[in-house]
């Protein structure tokens, strides 16, 4: 590692002298937890070792006087790489945390968070039961007249202004299980009116890369980066946002002498391991990206056979890269023509080599074109399909992939059905309810089928002007479940538009932001849930493998698991008995495993179907039989599997697919975990043919491009011979000739096309244009609030429209110039010891002492022009009228011009503690500043995710 | 994994730790710590004396070894 040792013992102080003094003393981690109330009439604990202590089972003898410990496996709940954790649990209470030295994921290592994650079943800051607010007091109730209060008043919400008028916020953090769940709860409710996290993350990730070549997700895996030969990070900071999978980065750098090329607009922790390090404007992605393909271009060295067979539209590309010659990208992003002339070459000489990109390419106006941007990068290098290569895109939250799978959107259905009459009729069938009377949920059959409102509006959808909106009402409820409000940007408006709802509902393991930012009295009910390990279930990493969580204790206090939750609420609503038809239910408790059954019965489009509760379990079982870098078990009891069975697994569970390790990699029959391009965007376009040409997976019978499968197709090939009496009776009873590989519930049509080779869903060309979007060919816009007056004029901003129920503005923000009283570019990003909103982590002891105070990185020379002092306070103002109150550190890392805050923290505003509005003893240890009160309106056009990466502010000394 | 004094980068835990502290307004000013042991086989002994974080324990050092697969 990077840490100087002698003898193997790091030294250095953890403890500053100088801050003795200031303090009148040493503090040691022991009087910090005591003097935080920790230890105070804490839970008892079973076992002498003080708590988040990993230890050997061994070691601690007298600890159950001689009874055995249980171990435990579950998955850290912190990120997307999926670390296995390993509970030991001692007659129902979690006394130690051991490694998991048998993941291929994380073999035993952690970050602070998921060494921390014991915590979790020591709950000190946990809701504990169902509170309410009333005239500004915290008042203990019932979780019955929890439950009957909200729904009665939801209830006659719906009555009067429609069901739109309630908003369903959902979680990244529900496992899949209770996040398909909660998209049959809402949809059953009878509103689109739902979303998550993917939304203000990865959403404009799934479009772009979606509509490029047929699946938004990462394409490769965390282990595949061992085979990398170079590796180009942008907007990305693995080294804090997904820790563990250094181990994995690192490996391809030190083994493969793979280059690292980070792209960064400040001097990340990442970015001190590069090979070379980029630093980039904020907000100028594209003019980078296509800065970089102008040398590829012009020395020749895009892979011209892997073009010609397998993409699409890539002359309308070269066309415009062509005006991004080095001056003009200097001119636009700050980089220098020559050190992207080494970027190129060392690309292009260094193949394969893997592209990956986090929020700091996503969250802007033009995330869309961003993301396709980097897509096309990698086609033109061809190096796509092919281990080594790949878009690997880390997402966030530790199940934010499957919560984006199971639709949990305000436009789609699970597995990206979409919203049409036909996607609504697919999952009627699954669910086995009549179509006509899901429609009846509904105020009309055109909301039914038209996007909801995202969250990053959801303030919006309560404080617009109704006549100006594409459903009947304002948002009069709404409800957080897992999700914290000071991830969206715009707080100001966002406390307006809280304390003019009439009914906030938040449910969750802790209060939340929400409890307490605004200065609402009453109309608020906190819900106490259960965390992923008081429940069990699965979930999916970053990769697309599924890893099955086990229960380690039960939900502490009176908090119950989101799953029972969804049916009490059910059941008030009246739906319950159609909802859960197929779901057995104990003690209000649905069957986890009768979920996962159901979805595996109808999410046909991205292969969640062969990933059955007792194939996984079977592969927790035996995660040392994996090779860590194939990902593929030799041997043992899961022989020829990918762990987890990344999606695509095709067919039934019976059928027995290995699932898909990476995608589009044309090396490996289907059946084995090959695959090819999606056909999605039809045969053909202006005269060219959108198949793939030469290209297919190995032993396809079909030795070129075709379409996606449908019954009539099996039929003209002749291979329909090949069904089961049992497989032709489903298909004819769906659509006939017109059934195809997603509707089919037999899974027949996949199986017998997979049997002759071939991918079901098509084998076409990625398409570097995507003709239905804002800007076909990505191009480069100016960010709503640039300090470049000079290059909005040449890159403006889209116009004002109506998306998502919503006007959305562009060009009435970007026309007014702000720059010179806000004149620094203001961006934001994550920190190794938060995660998300933060309350959750900052109500952890083991991760609230490592982080303890909200801060600004400001350039030195800012600083001194400000009178801004390292360590000292400062103000930061947004033209949007926010303002917050933090810490300096003056530090070269930001570029002179940017200043960067951490987003985690909540609980101050205006420079006031809000820690008194908290529940008692449910406030988290450490509070801050939200760097989103200073976060400013801006959306993309596609997906409607928010402008955080890039704005303006002022700032001054305090 | 803390970087001690390094020419003129300071880590952001150093700089926490060491800025002076003008909590004022900004309300928490909860106590900076001594030694964070991210694992610890053995409870410290009553000679008060704390071991700096990083140590080469058991567990590090199958990580290690595993992470040259």
């Amino acid at each position: 590692m990077l840490t100087k040792k002698h003898n193997g013992v790091a030294n250095g102080p953890r403890m500053s002298k100088a801050m003795a003094g200031v303090l009148g003393g040493a503090i040691d981690r022991r009087t910090f937890l005591r003097r935080s109330g920790l230890t105070a009439g804490g839970v008892a604990m079973a076992s002498a070792v003080p708590a988040g202590m990993v230890t050997k089972a061994e070691a601690q003898p007298t600890a159950t006087g001689g009874r055995k410990l249980q171990e435990v496996k579950s998955v850290c709940t912190h990120c997307s790489v999926g670390c296995s954790v390993i509970a030991e649990v001692d007659n129902g209470v979690w006394v130690g945390q051991e490694p998991d030295f048998d993941s291929p994921f994380n073999m035993g290592g952690h970050c602070c968070k998921g060494a921390a994650v014991r915590e979790h079943g020591h709950g000190e800051r946990r809701l504990r039961y169902p509170m309410k607010l009333v005239d500004g007091k915290w008042q203990k109730i019932s979780w019955d007249q929890a439950i009957n209060e909200v729904g009665d008043k939801m209830l006659e919400i719906r009555e009067t202004s429609g069901p739109d008028s309630v908003y369903w916020l959902g979680s990244a953090k529900h496992n899949n299980e209770q996040a398909y769940l909660f998209r049959k709860f809402y949809a059953f409710w009878g509103s689109n009116n739902g979303d998550h996290q993917a939304r203000i993350c990865h959403s404009t990730t799934v479009a772009g890369v979606a509509n490029t070549w047929g699946y938004g997700a990462m394409t490769n895996s965390y282990n595949d980066i061992h085979n990398a030969r170079s590796m180009f990070f942008i907007g990305s900071n693995p080294t804090e946002a997904h820790p563990v999978a250094l181990l994995h980065i690192l490996k391809a750098k030190e083994e493969n002498n793979a280059p690292l090329i980070v792209c960064d607009p400040r001097f990340t922790r990442t970015a001190a391991h590069a090979d070379e390090y980029v630093r980039l404007r904020p907000g100028t992605d594209v003019p980078l990206i296509w800065g970089i393909l102008w040398h590829i271009f012009e020395n020749g060295w895009e892979d011209k056979e892997f073009i010609s067979q397998r993409v699409w539209g890539m002359d309308q590309i070269r066309e415009e890269v062509a005006r991004w010659t080095p001056e003009e990208t200097e001119r636009v992003t700050g980089v220098p023509g020559s050190q992207l002339e080494r970027v190129a070459r060392t690309m292009a000489t260094n193949r394969p080599g893997t592209v990956v990109w986090c929020m700091g390419g996503t969250q802007h106006t033009t995330g869309n074109n961003n993301t396709r941007a980097y897509c096309v990068l990698q086609l033109a290098l061809g190096n796509m399909g092919v281990s080594g290569g790949g878009t690997n895109i880390f997402r966030g939250h530790d199940n934010v992939q499957g919560a984006t799978d199971m639709g949990v959107l305000s436009h789609t259905l699970p597995g990206y059905y979409g919203l049409k009459a036909g996607s609504w009729k697919h999952w009627a069938r699954v669910w086995d309810v009549d179509y006509e009377y899901l429609k009846d949920r509904f105020a009309t059959q055109k909301l039914m089928e038209s996007k909801g409102i995202p969250v990053s509006r959801w303030i919006d959808g309560v404080l617009e002007n109704k006549d100006n909106m594409d459903q009947p009402n304002n948002l009069r409820a709404m409800v957080f479940w897992g999700h914290a409000p000071n991830s969206q940007t715009r707080m100001p408006d966002m406390k307006k538009a809280m304390e003019k709802l009439e009914l906030m509902v938040v449910i969750d393991p802790y209060p939340t932001l929400s409890a307490v930012l605004s200065d609402r009295k009453d109309g608020v009910y906190l819900l106490p849930a259960a965390t992923q390990f008081e429940t069990y279930g699965s979930v999916t990493a970053s990769n697309r493998s599924l890893q099955w969580r086990e229960k380690i204790i039960d939900p502490l206090f009176e908090a119950k698991s989101d799953h029972e939750i969804m049916y009490l609420m059910a059941k008030k609503f009246g739906f319950d008995q159609e909802m859960f038809k197929h779901i057995e239910v104990n003690e209000n408790e649905p069957l986890i495993e009768d979920i996962t059954r159901e979805f595996n019965r109808g999410m046909w489009t991205i292969g969640y179907t062969a990933q059955s509760p007792e194939r996984l379990r079977k592969h927790m079982q035996n995660q040392s039989t994996f090779d860590k870098t194939t990902l593929q078990a030799k041997g043992g009891p899961c022989d020829g599997e990918y762990y987890g069975l990344p999606w695509p697994a095709w067919g039934t569970p019976e059928m027995g697919h290995p699932g898909t390790p990476n995608l589009y990699d044309t090396s490996k029959p289907v059946a084995e975990g090959g695959l090819c391009f999606r056909a999605r965007f039809g045969v053909e376009r202006e005269g060219d043919n959108l198949l793939a040409e030469g290209s297919y997976p190995v032993g396809s019978e079909i030795q070129d491009g075709y379409p996606e499968f449908t019954m009539a197709m099996l039929q003209k090939l002749g291979w329909d011979t090949d069904l089961s009496d049992a497989e032709r009776q489903a298909i004819e009873g769906v659509a006939g000739e017109k059934t195809n590989w997603k509707t089919d519930l037999s899974g027949g049509i996949q199986r017998v096309a997979i049997k002759h080779g071939c991918a079901p869903f098509g084998n076409a060309k990625a398409r570097s244009v995507v003709w239905t979007f804002p800007d076909p060919v990505p191009i480069h816009r100016e960010p709503l609030y640039s300090p470049r007056r000079d290059l909005v004029a040449d890159y403006p901003t889209y116009a004002d429209t109506q998306a998502y129920r919503l006007p959305t503005l562009y060009e009435s923000i970007q026309k007014n110039d702000y720059s010179q009283e806000f004149p620094v570019i203001l961006t934001s990003g994550r920190l190794v010891e938060y995660e998300g909103g933060g309350d959750e982590t900052r109500s952890n002891p083991w991760l609230a002492e490592l982080q303890q105070d909200m801060f600004c990185e400001v350039n030195p020379r800012d600083a001194n022009n400000m009178g801004i002092r390292d360590g000292k306070m400062m103000w930061l103002h947004s033209p949007e009228g926010g303002k917050v109150l933090v810490k300096a550190m003056v530090t070269e890392r930001v570029a002179p011009g940017v200043a960067f805050m951490p987003y985690h923290f909540g609980g101050h505003h205006d420079g006031e503690s809000l820690r008194s509005k908290y529940p008692e003893g449910a406030d988290p240890y450490v509070l801050g500043e939200s760097a989103n009160t200073c976060g400013t309106y801006g959306y993309d056009s596609v997906t409607q995710m928010q402008e955080t990466k890039v704005t303006l502010c002022r700032i001054e000394a305090a | 994994m803390s970087k001690q004094n390094n020419n003129n980068k300071i880590s952001r835990r150093t700089f926490i730790r060491g800025a002076a502290l003008g909590t004022g307004a900004a309300g928490v000013a909860a106590a900076t710590l001594g030694t964070a042991s991210a694992v610890q086989a053995k409870t410290d002994d009553s000679t008060g004396r704390k071991e700096a974080g990083y140590r080469e324990t058991e567990h590090v050092q199958r990580v290690y070894a595993l992470s040259r697969f």
